[in-house]
């Protein structure tokens, strides 16, 4: 840990919190319970360049439960859900990051929000509702998180032009 | 960064066959089921079409494998607007007037609903 890393991490995480916070007051389309649209998620797909695995799992831990501090979700069943969603989604989108130029960045977003949310509705309906039936929403959710997947695949490609390739180098 | 890459023709099959596979989990439709107050009111099947009565708040129409709600005394009309339910396990929710209209799955029994 450098001065240049916790200083990218503070800075997006703190970023990622806020995003967590504005997002809870977008409406969201579909009549299910605990829904969100996942904006947020942007700031997992910046922190890929410099992270190895042990950084996204710090910080996709970190980034979900300081939002969820600040919307007053913490230690919830919902905080339990959207953190081990988000650490095995993290994961593997590095890991699939990490395989030069085989896939773009729309499809590993993509693929972080469907794993996402299959993992949220596996715990759900494994630990918590004991009830195979809510794995029927899946295919709502995958469809929203599509949606807000790719429209954060562009931002994050926009960004990274704007910004340069400079500062997100450790 | 790029926005697209070789390979990613596979990671879209791969979820859109794990979408498709997910399909055939919906299982078949049994009893209508309504809850007042937390207890079961009254059961009615899903196969008939009909309009029923709950006490004196409410109608609910069956037609065609779906049901709805189609008069409500709340103020708000949320059961109304939520419209046509085909799908087992997906409520309708009054909550004035503390009534819950949900299709049942045919083999299990579900003994609560976390919302």
């Amino acid at each position: 840990m450098n001065t240049r890393k916790i200083a990218l991490f503070s800075l997006l995480i703190s970023f990622g919190s806020v995003l967590y916070i504005i997002e809870t007051f977008i409406p969201f389309p579909a009549p299910i319970p605990g829904g969100r649209w996942g904006f947020s998620n942007m700031t997992i797909l910046l922190a890929l360049q410099f992270c190895d695995y042990k950084d996204i799992i710090f910080f996709s831990i970190l980034k979900n439960s300081i939002g969820s501090l600040l919307t007053g979700k913490f230690a919830t069943v919902g905080y339990l859900m959207g953190i081990s969603g988000l650490v095995a989604a993290s994961v593997f989108m590095l890991f699939l990051y990490r395989r030069k130029n085989k896939f773009g960045l729309i499809s590993i977003s993509i693929t972080g929000a469907a794993l996402n949310n299959f993992i949220q509705l596996l715990i759900a309906s494994s630990l918590i509702v004991k009830n195979s039936n809510v794995l029927v929403l899946y295919p709502y959710y995958l469809i929203i998180g599509s949606i807000s997947a790719v429209a954060n695949a562009f931002i994050v490609v926009f960004i990274y032009e704007r910004t340069g390739e400079g500062i997100w180098k450790i | 960064m790029k926005l697209f890459g070789k390979f990613d023709i596979f990671l879209y099959l791969i979820i859109f066959s794990f979408l498709f596979c997910l399909f055939f989990l919906r299982e078949a439709p049994g009893d209508v089921r309504v809850y007042v107050d937390g207890d079961l009111y009254m059961i009615v099947s899903l196969t008939e079409n009909a309009v029923y009565e709950i006490e004196d708040f409410m109608k609910i129409e069956i037609s065609d494998s779906r049901v709805r709600v189609t008069d409500s005394t709340c103020p708000d009309k949320l059961c109304i607007k939520a419209g046509w339910v085909d799908t087992p396990g997906i409520p309708i929710v009054c909550v004035p007037n503390k009534t819950m209209v949900m299709i049942e799955g045919k083999d299990q029994e579900i003994d609560v609903i976390t919302q």
